[in-house]
């Protein structure tokens, strides 16, 4: 509990209101304080507010949420169920728009980028990993990984080379022949993580990306995450409600109704001893999370 | 309630209806249009004048092909009601689940079908009422008349039959929906979307084997095809069909595989933007409806073939109708028919006792013709002429012309023609007798049609040939100088005639005649010899339709004074046996056309007018079948591809937001999308299209270049034709798929 509160920021405290309009403006003055972007900024979220529905039912999914993420981090982003998590990941992987706030990416706003520049956006700088893998069910592996290239425009002789390296280091060469179906859960993930990886993004988004895979899948998919944030110097954000998953990260982000919470940095703590800090907070933030599983 | 749901959904899925709300519409106009056809007051115009049955032929043909066209449509409305029924098991499922009974949601179902239905035949009629007015300008154009006053056409006939045909096929379709709707789990319901397609792909090799055995075959085919000529149904013939069917059969069954191999090594191509995903999408829908576009392609080729060659056959039945029909009525008589029943060999005989023998023959066996014949030396215009009045009334001008045949073949003249000269058309000439007639008879049938006199030394013949079927043949005699042998009197040709017709009928068909100086036809004469066909062309003083009315007075009166004519027993003359063929007078009915009287003095009565109007009946029966046929299996063709690809684009819906997530513009989806609909509805024509023109070109070959039928015309309007109906469905269900992705990029 220690540990928690001083990883956790003074100004935090004033969130935890119950006052949305209190939290938005406590988040702007956060963010201008605290999070002005340095050069070593790779996404910076500043007070981005999500309003859903009309006039007569309004629902507040984000409420002047705002963190920064620095190149090769590896970050998780848990919370309770309706915490909010799946639309801030669709709002940075910008397949939803946000109704206030900004999103930086390498110091560029992607909140007012219009649809073909968002998919340019898309195609160059994100790679995705989803909950149930994604891959075109009509594409062998090596062609669901190539299509990121191809996508992306890559010389046609980069392909296979390219391709191959990937597959090679993510441990997927004997599914590269293979179409979806003829693939286990686990090898899907690790295709799709291939995938997103390959074509060099600038920031990995993973969503529940072992949610549907048995433990040793998952653990197996975590290492390779792992590994790819390490080795490769990817910066992974991965959205989880699994403190097992978070465990791998280098840093948690917790939020809940919509605005930052606390966070967790590992620093030099083992796998084990940084679980059991996440599972603190999540006792500490009323066992919601646990519920949820 | 259910009524509002039903509507909310049409309004809301109208989209995803329009294939199937056009094909209804169009179906209903082509079906309702076609059946009123006999209905034009134009033709019963015609018919009233004409004194032919078309209308009622045209009739019983259209009732024929409409039932088949009432299949092909209730086939075509049942499957794209099978494709609006899946793509909404989901919300189905969800009645149920919320309460409703199965029997409220087959409600809502039958609601909107028959509401979709009520609209599409209302609208279809509308259509269909507006093409018939269409329809019969161009019959007017047909028949060559103008529509001085237009009059609204509108069938009750056609507009029952319609509604029997579609309201039959709603039937079908609301009982299949009721069934399917009931007949579905619910769990299949709610997860119909998700259903996981498993790749279907062929063994690689036998794909490669199967392309190249597909080439092979169908390289067979048409070379069976090109022998056959299209002439003869026969073994050979049946052989060219089957292995278009297979070769067919194996070119989709291995296409996706054969393009998929090939194109995967072009690395340049295919990793390049999304065109492996386009490939694949591709590939997977060749591999798993290779039927459908065998189907397709088989039902193409029938369309195409049987509009070109419909269109053609109309040039050759009825263009040079005007040159066939010169003199407003020719009088038959046919008095040696040896010919027509005999299939013995020509052989040369004693001339003198050839002759003989022959009239005795006739005398034997008609001897009242022959007497009548004898009485008034076999000259039909000294007959008809003492006819007194009723000839004279009647006859501006006219010109006998009478045939004799030697007693040699043909095979005398083309046994002279050295092998090079030979034309490709090779006719079989040794059972022909060689026809003869006097150039002065020549020269009044000449005279009869305003054209020039033509002169002959007595050591010349010419050859009155008008069949373009053996142009060749007779322009090959003149080539080799053939010396023809007549009676001690050696003959040589001088030229061609081809602007003189013996007598009207429907075409140009005097075929190598040998005119020959007056001297020789004495001569024969003088041997006994009785001309074996007579003919009087007349010239009337009077209008044609008039003037038919008293040819036929005059021809029945005049027989009926000299014979027992009592307007029973029917026969022909083609059919029956010459020595069958008494003095019997035959007529039928009003009719004199192509009625058979007897021998001497007349056969058969032929009227220029009855042959025009026989042409265009003609004319109209086979063009408008042509287009029926040709339009219907166009429509249905291309109606089974849109619904296809439009299902194949629902089902690949999440594959779209995959890539639309992954950063692929949509400008570049629209791209695959259209260049996925281009191929699948390309491929199946492009097949289709090699395989007319191979039939084609075999029948221009065989037969249209013999008869001087220039396909071109009517490939060009099949084209232009495939081109507005199938090129329109493909922009339907391009524009159609665009949208629905679109939708769907929107909702996520």
């Amino acid at each position: 509990m220690t540990e928690v509160s001083v990883s956790r920021p003074a100004h935090t405290q004033q969130q935890n209101l119950d006052d949305p309009k209190l939290r938005g403006k406590g988040a702007e003055a956060f963010s201008r304080s605290r999070y002005q972007s340095t050069p070593t900024t790779l996404l910076s979220v500043r007070a981005v507010e999500k309003v859903f529905g009309s006039r007569d039912s309004i629902t507040h999914a984000l409420c002047g949420i705002s963190f920064d993420v620095d190149a090769q981090e590896f970050i998780a982003i848990m919370g309770p169920s309706g915490s909010g998590k799946t639309t801030l990941l669709n709002c940075i992987s910008t397949i939803d728009r946000v109704t206030s706030g900004h999103i930086l990416v390498n110091n560029r706003d992607i909140t007012s980028l219009g649809r073909r520049a968002l998919s340019k956006f898309r195609r160059d700088e994100l790679g995705f990993i989803f909950q149930d893998s994604n891959l075109i069910d009509t594409l062998t592996g090596f062609e669901n990984i190539a299509l990121a290239l191809t996508l992306k425009g890559i010389p046609t002789k980069e392909v296979t080379p390219k391709v191959e390296a990937i597959a090679k280091t993510l441990a997927v060469e004997s599914v590269l022949k293979k179409y979806p179906y003829q693939m286990s859960g686990g090898q899907k993930q690790r295709v799709a993580a291939a995938r997103a990886i390959v074509a060099d993004p600038t920031l990995i988004l993973a969503d529940e990306p072992t949610g549907a895979l048995d433990s040793r899948s998952a653990a197996l998919l975590l290492e390779i995450l792992e590994m790819m944030n390490e080795s490769l110097g990817a910066t992974i954000l991965m959205v989880t409600h699994d403190a097992f998953a978070a465990s791998f990260t280098t840093r948690v982000i917790f939020i809940k109704d919509g605005a930052f919470f606390s966070e967790l940095r590992r620093g030099d703590a083992t796998r084990e001893d940084f679980f059991a800090q996440i599972m603190e907070i999540i006792a500490f933030m009323g066992g919601e999370i646990a519920h949820d599983r | 309630m259910i009524a509002k749901i039903a509507l909310g959904n049409i309004r809301r899925s109208l989209k995803d209806y329009t294939v199937y709300f056009v094909t209804l519409l169009f179906g209903v106009a082509v079906f309702y249009a076609f059946n009123s056809i006999t209905s034009q007051s134009l033709l019963a115009e015609i018919d009233a004048k004409g004194s032919l049955n078309i209308i009622s032929i045209t009739d019983t043909m259209m009732g024929i092909f409409s039932l088949a066209v009432a299949f092909v449509l209730g086939f075509l409305i049942v499957y794209a009601n099978r494709f609006l029924i899946r793509r909404r098991k989901k919300e189905f499922g969800i009645y149920i689940t919320l309460g409703m009974s199965p029997g409220k949601v087959t409600a809502i179902v039958l609601l909107e079908t028959s509401l979709v239905g009520l609209v599409s035949l209302v609208l279809g009629l509308l259509l269909g009422i507006a093409l018939s007015q269409g329809l019969s300008f161009v019959t007017a154009l047909m028949f060559n008349m103008t529509m001085s006053d237009y009059i609204f056409v509108f069938s009750w006939d056609a507009l029952i039959a319609t509604l029997i045909n579609f309201l039959v096929i709603y039937l079908v379709v609301a009982l299949f929906n009721g069934i399917t709707v009931n007949a579905y789990n619910l769990v299949d319901l709610l997860h119909g979307e998700e259903k996981s397609e498993r790749v279907s792909v062929h063994n690689v090799g036998l794909s490669l084997l199967g392309f190249a055995a597909s080439i092979v075959i169908l390289f067979f085919a048409y070379q069976d095809l090109a022998e056959n000529g299209l002439q003869y149904i026969d073994s050979q013939f049946i052989r060219a069909t089957v292995l278009m069917l297979i070769g067919s059969f194996l070119f989709f069954w291995s296409l996706s595989g054969f393009a998929l191999t090939l194109l995967r090594r072009c690395k340049r191509i295919y990793y390049q933007g999304l065109s492996l995903f386009t490939l694949r999408q591709l590939s997977s829908k060749i591999n798993t409806t290779f039927i459908s576009l065998w189907v397709v392609c088989v039902m193409l080729f029938f369309s195409l073939t049987t509009f070109s060659i419909g269109m053609g056959l109309v040039e050759f039945f009825t263009a040079d109708i005007d040159e066939a029909a010169p003199y407003d009525a020719s009088l038959v008589a046919m008095i040696d028919t040896t010919l027509y029943g005999s299939n013995t060999k020509v052989g040369a005989t004693e001339w003198e006792k050839f002759y003989e023998d022959r009239s005795r023959h006739i005398e034997q066996i008609v001897p009242e013709d022959y007497q009548a014949g004898e009485a008034f030396d076999w000259s039909m215009l000294a007959y008809y002429s003492s006819l007194g009045e009723k000839w004279d009334d009647l006859v501006r001008s006219a010109a006998q012309v009478d045939i004799y045949e030697a007693p040699m073949s043909y095979q005398v003249l083309t046994d002279q023609v050295p092998d090079a000269l030979k034309p490709d058309f090779e006719v079989d000439t040794s059972n022909l007798y060689i026809s003869l007639l006097s150039l002065s008879q020549l020269n009044d049938l000449a005279a009869l049609t305003g054209k020039p006199e033509m002169n002959l030394n007595a050591d010349q013949y010419l050859i009155l040939n008008n069949f373009e079927a053996v142009r060749e043949l007779a322009e090959s005699l003149i080539t080799a100088d053939a010396a023809l042998d007549i009676s001690g009197t050696t003959l040589h040709p001088t030229g061609i005639v081809d602007d003189v017709k013996i007598a009207t009928s429907s075409m140009q068909d005097d075929s190598m005649l040998i005119v020959v100086p007056d001297q020789i036809i004495t001569n024969l004469r003088d041997m006994g010899a009785l001309p074996t066909t007579s003919y009087l062309n007349i010239m009337y003083a009077v209008p044609n339709e008039e003037g038919d009315v008293m040819l036929r007075d005059l021809v029945l009166s005049a027989l009926n004074a000299n014979s027992d004519f009592d307007g029973g027993n029917v026969s022909t003359i083609y059919n029956a046996a010459p020595e069958d063929l008494g003095n019997d007078v035959v007529a039928e009915g009003d009719n004199i056309t192509y009625r058979s009287f007897g021998r001497w003095p007349l056969t058969s009565t032929r009227s220029s007018f009855a042959m025009r109007s026989q042409s265009n009946g003609l004319r109209m029966l086979i063009t408008y079948l042509a287009i029926y046929i040709g339009l219907v299996l166009l429509i249905a063709t291309a109606t089974l591809l849109a619904i296809q690809q439009l299902s194949e684009t629902t089902d690949s819906l999440k594959r779209y937001r995959l890539l639309s997530h992954l950063g692929c513009e949509r400008r570049k989806l629209n791209r695959s999308l259209l260049i996925q609909t281009l191929v699948y509805f390309l491929a199946p024509l492009s097949l289709a299209i090699c395989h007319t023109a191979c039939a084609i070109s075999t029948i221009s070959n065989s037969l249209f270049s013999l008869l001087a039928i220039d396909p071109s015309m009517a490939m060009g309007a099949a084209a232009l034709f495939t081109l507005v109906i199938y090129g329109g469905y493909l922009l339907v269900t391009y524009f159609t798929s665009r949208n629905i992705v679109k939708g769907s990029l929107k909702a996520a």
